[in-house]
């Protein structure tokens, strides 16, 4: 809203310049979000919290000056009701007396419509309308001065001899002033002529009834109607007036009478002559019920800490309006009709604390202490996954959780998908179902900006539908794309990320935080990952995640075709079967190594090996790993040359050579039988 | 025979020494050791092959000598090579630049949460967490935002397609709201995560965002405690001369509310054109109040005999505040350039 400063001088008699002025009313909880001038003129335009609708209007703003400076005199608002002709209008009828519960009017003859003066165009210029004519002009004026939204109707426009205010019909349809057409039901309230509806209570007026330079008789009208109401319809419609934005935080339901003969004088002085009054209206179904909080004497030092005197509450109160009744040990407290957002003890108490001054605030520390104390297992391990990551290279990477249809169709069922209601645009529809689209596009970027090593992290939620329900997963995601070590002059060639760097590194983690992962191929994931390196990870034959490398249809959407080596893995999981471990003593004897140099059929993944030596491991067999592989010159196409390593040794005494030798045949003649390895 | 083998080996044992004594660099070393000990052809290891034609009786002493001179040889080589690297240790030249040694980064609004959260922790806080997509009761409802409210507008909120009732978090308020339901006072918790509100993304606004919200609820807490834990908290945070500045406000879930500013720590107030305060002097940095009753009631605690305070600031804000992040989309993009200056 906007505050005319020499306007607001009108009310409030203060010596302030604008700086002082703009730190007084943040004081108070008045926001100036800018300061502007027009014309000359110092203007604010300040924000006013959706509690507070007596701001809305200068006169609002110079009261709470005045509460927080009572020595400045604030303008008293006198109002005196002109004598009317009290001829025959027509009558005013409300048949929903909880959406409208008080109509107030005024019937004007001979009424000049024309250009404002330039006095009165300056001021509307300056709370940043724009001059339509005298009579609308006075109306937005009214608003701005004394905050309550009145409308005026061509009187001549108004069929019948009766006024309505009533529920609209199902699909009746309304063209208002800005030419819209719009649908009604039931649960908006409007004002109706015989004929038709002439205006949206609260919102805006119909297209044909308002006010133009051929007008000469006036209705005005000044109402209160029920904020919960005003909002529904005007939400519904679209159309956010400042007619509606008053009336949905809530109208001053004492003041709609008095507004009428305020805006008769500022018709009076607008036009020069006092036009002739027909006929008043006052339909007042549901009165106004005074609001009474009871506040202990002693709350108010209770709940701020502070001591501030009875005699200081009472005088803040009494500033603000409100009226105390002194009952020995508590105050009954009556409210002021436009404090609609005032109604138990803890609303005095920031009064009070507000006006007395929150700079005045004791800093005190509270002596709570709690009684246990939490683990934070997941959190601590996300951490040392983050901590041992970004120590060798990995940065963590942060993203939207929202995708659009096609990022979600690439790494999973549309069928499963959790779709915006309301999204801000195509690519941000759905919510993500991977954290990898996110970790794709950063690659792309960095690939473009010339990175040449680009190792990536991000922990996050994925979203999920599962029938009825909606799913939320804690993902760690992690990506490699280029060079692992960058070539420089110690060393010159560099080592590039290929899948088995990828795997070691992660797979080197897992196996440390004492994680014991199993890997297979996964049809399921090639929607994504390349044919030849598509795996799925699993914990104690749980489902975990993937790795493998994105395939080149999916890479072709982030605009990249660097490979990129990817895995992705569920948070609980990893953080449920993590272990501790505990101190075992090592072996004191000596191992004794054997090599084993073979041929084998490709078919045969390494997984077969390491699985058929598992199967038939003698207990002396402490580890055995891969040495090397070689394929190519003298070794036939469809075989594969291994050369392995076992280590042998007895947990209470040094093995002979011999039982070893006999340990390691009868191993080695296992894996003939089931692989049909050929020894070298 | 056993006799001549022993005879042999000592005079194996000679020659190693005074060989070990003529070498000049690492390279002649490699060589002696290799001859010496290598498994094929290593003077020592070629020995082995007598073994076999001795009498099973002197097997094992000679076994025995062997291993010893093996030994030996172990050792005078280790010796040597120790004394070797001392002289060459001159030859390196230590000036040569370091070369990448690959560290990544924590993505910058990591290092302000678990900043923020280690403080709160240090103050017997607990952290607690809660999903992203809410009941619209437990972001709204049970948190005094009554239906129909224009306080609705000002979060604008997405709602999520075929669920009425759910929608994204716009505040972390929710997992407060949960953990009332579920603990009894005295409760002591800071509630850190993603929030989300429907704004285009541009310099000062980004969809998604992320919170620290407080909660502290107990018998006598009042609005001066609230005073002293932020002005502790704060001052960890942005230096022990931090002033506050507590400005009335308005959220529904607070009574009476308080906006709260800190003195500007880049200028103190006294740069008219100052990059963050303009010149004010103050820093808006979060927003706080008592717990409203209403907001008590609706988690089945009883506000007349518990009361409490609670807070909430965006860990964005202090990325722009702090670490002079001018556009808070760098911290969504995840461009090298910007992730690799922090963590
Ligand atoms: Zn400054």
């Amino acid at each position: 809203m906007r505050i005319n400063l020499d306007y607001l001088k009108e009310f409030i008699d203060h010596k302030y310049n604008k700086q002082d002025l703009k730190e007084l009313l943040a004081s108070i909880g008045i926001e100036v979000d800018e300061m502007i001038e027009m014309n000359g003129i110092d203007v604010f335009e300040v924000e006013i919290t959706p509690n507070r609708p007596d701001w809305l209007s200068h006169y609002g703003i110079a009261r709470e000056i005045h509460s927080k400076n009572p020595l400045l005199s604030l303008k008293t608002i006198v109002t005196n009701r002109r004598e009317s002709l009290d001829k025959n209008g027509f009558n005013v009828e409300i048949r929903d007396r909880s959406g409208c519960s008080r109509y107030s009017g005024v019937i004007l003859n001979n009424v000049k419509v024309g250009k404002s003066s330039p006095g009165l165009i300056s001021l509307i210029e300056s709370f940043g309308m724009r001059s339509v004519n005298n009579i609308v002009d006075i109306s937005n004026l009214v608003l701005m001065t004394y905050g309550h939204p009145i409308h005026i109707f061509d009187l001549d426009k108004i069929n019948g001899d009766k006024i309505t205010i009533r529920n609209a019909v199902q699909d009746e349809k309304v063209t208002l002033l800005d030419g819209m057409v719009k649908n009604l039901n039931v649960a908006d309230l409007v004002i109706a002529d015989d004929k038709k509806a002439i205006a949206v209570a609260g919102v805006m007026g119909e297209e044909n009834s308002g006010v133009s330079e051929k007008t000469t008789n006036i209705f005005i009208e000044s109402a209160w109607f029920d904020p919960s109401r005003v909002r529904i319809t005007s939400k519904k419609m679209g159309m956010k007036t400042d007619s509606s934005y008053l009336f949905e935080r809530g109208a001053d339901i004492e003041n709609t009478s008095r507004i009428i003969d305020l805006t008769i004088d500022r018709i009076e002085e607008e036009l020069g002559y006092l036009p002739e009054i027909i006929k008043y209206y006052d339909e007042y179904p549901v009165k106004f019920e005074k609001q009474i909080v009871e506040l202990a004497k002693d709350f108010p030092e209770k709940f701020t800490g502070i001591k501030i005197s009875e005699k200081t509450s009472n005088e803040i109160l009494e500033s603000l309006g409100f009226i105390l009744k002194d009952e020995k040990d508590t105050w009954k407290v009556e409210v002021p009709s436009f404090r609609v957002d005032i109604n138990k003890h803890e609303d005095l108490v920031e009064e009070i604390i507000r006006i007395y001054g929150y700079e005045k605030l004791d800093t005190k520390l509270p002596a709570t202490a709690v009684d246990s104390v939490e683990k934070y297992e997941k959190r601590g391990f996300l951490d040392k996954i983050r901590s041992h990551f970004t120590a060798i290279g990995y940065n963590e990477v942060i993203n939207y959780s929202f995708h659009s249809l096609k990022d979600n169709s690439l790494f999973g069922a549309e069928s499963r998908n959790v779709e915006l209601r309301n999204p801000i645009g195509s690519d941000y529809s759905v919510m993500r179902n991977s954290l990898l689209s996110g970790i794709l596009k950063n690659t792309a970027i960095n690939i473009n900006n010339n990175f040449l090593r680009i190792s990536l992290f991000e922990s996050g939620t994925a979203f999920f539908r599962e029938g009825t329900k909606l799913i939320e997963k804690d993902l760690v995601c992690l990506s490699s794309s280029g060079f692992e070590t960058l070539p420089d002059w110690y060393e010159s060639k560099g080592r590039v990320y290929d899948f088995f760097l990828f795997k070691s590194q992660i797979f080197g983690f897992l196996k440390k935080a004492g994680i014991k992962i199993e890997l297979s191929f996964e049809e399921e994931f090639t929607q994504f990952l390349k044919e030849e390196s598509s795996y799925r990870i699993s914990i104690d034959g749980t489902d975990a995640g993937f790795i493998g490398e994105i395939k080149s249809s999916v890479l072709n959407h982030y605009k990249n075709n660097e490979p990129v080596f990817v895995c992705q893995l569920d948070m609980d999981l990893l953080t449920e079967k993590k272990e501790e471990k505990n101190f075992k003593m090592w072996n004191k004897f000596p191992t004794a190594t054997r090599d084993l140099s073979f041929l084998i059929d490709r078919e045969h993944k390494f997984k077969n090996i390491s699985e058929t030596i598992e199967k038939y491991k003698p207990e002396d067999l402490e580890d055995f790993s891969l040495a090397g592989i070689y394929e190519g010159k003298g070794v036939p196409p469809e075989k594969i040359s291994i050369f392995m390593n076992f280590r042998y040794r007895n947990a209470d005494r040094t093995l002979t050579n011999d039982e070893v030798n006999e340990l390691h045949d009868q191993l080695v003649n296992k894996l003939v039988e089931d692989l049909g390895i050929i020894r070298r | 025979m056993i006799d001549d083998l022993r005879k042999e080996i000592e005079n194996i044992k000679k020659k190693l020494i005074d060989e070990i004594d003529n070498i000049q660099s690492l390279e002649e070393f490699q060589q002696l050791r290799d001859r010496y000990l290598s498994r094929k052809k290593g003077i020592l290891t070629s020995l082995m092959t007598k073994l076999k034609e001795l009498p099973p009786t002197d097997k094992p002493v000679f076994g025995n000598i062997l291993n010893s001179a093996k030994k030996f040889t172990e050792e005078k080589l280790n010796e040597a090579e120790s004394q070797l690297g001392k002289k060459s240790e001159k030859k390196i030249d230590g000036t040569l630049p370091e070369f990448d040694t690959i560290v990544g980064s924590t993505h910058l609004i990591t290092v302000i949460r678990r900043s923020i959260e280690n403080v709160f922790l240090n103050m017997g806080y607990k952290i607690a967490e809660g999903p992203e997509i809410e009941f619209d009761e437990n972001n709204f409802t049970l948190l005094n935002f009554k239906e129909d409210h224009p306080a609705r507008d000002e979060q604008d909120t997405f709602f999520i397609k075929d669920f009425p009732d759910m929608l994204l978090r716009t505040h972390t308020s929710p997992v407060q709201v949960r953990y009332m339901k579920n603990n009894k006072p005295p409760i002591k918790i800071i509630s850190p995560g993603k929030v989300f509100r429907k704004d285009e993304p541009d310099a000062t606004h980004v969809p998604v965002f992320h919170q620290i919200e407080g909660l502290l609820v107990d018998k006598g807490i009042n609005f001066s405690h609230l005073k002293g834990t932020l002005e502790m908290f704060l001052r960890a945070l942005f230096g022990e001369d931090t002033n506050l500045r507590f400005r009335p406000g308005y959220f529904p879930f607070t009574e009476p509310s308080a906006e709260v500013d800190i003195s500007c720590f880049l200028c103190g107030g006294k740069d008219s054109k100052c990059r963050i305060c303009k010149g004010s002097g103050w820093l808006e940095i979060l927003g706080s109040g008592m717990v409203h009753r209403e907001v008590l009631t609706n988690c089945g605690i009883d506000p007349d005999v518990y009361s409490g305070f609670a807070f909430g600031l965006g860990i964005e804000r202090i990325a722009m505040l702090k670490y002079g992040v001018t556009d808070l989309r760098f911290l969504f993009e995840n461009d090298l350039r910007f992730n690799n200056q922090f963590g």
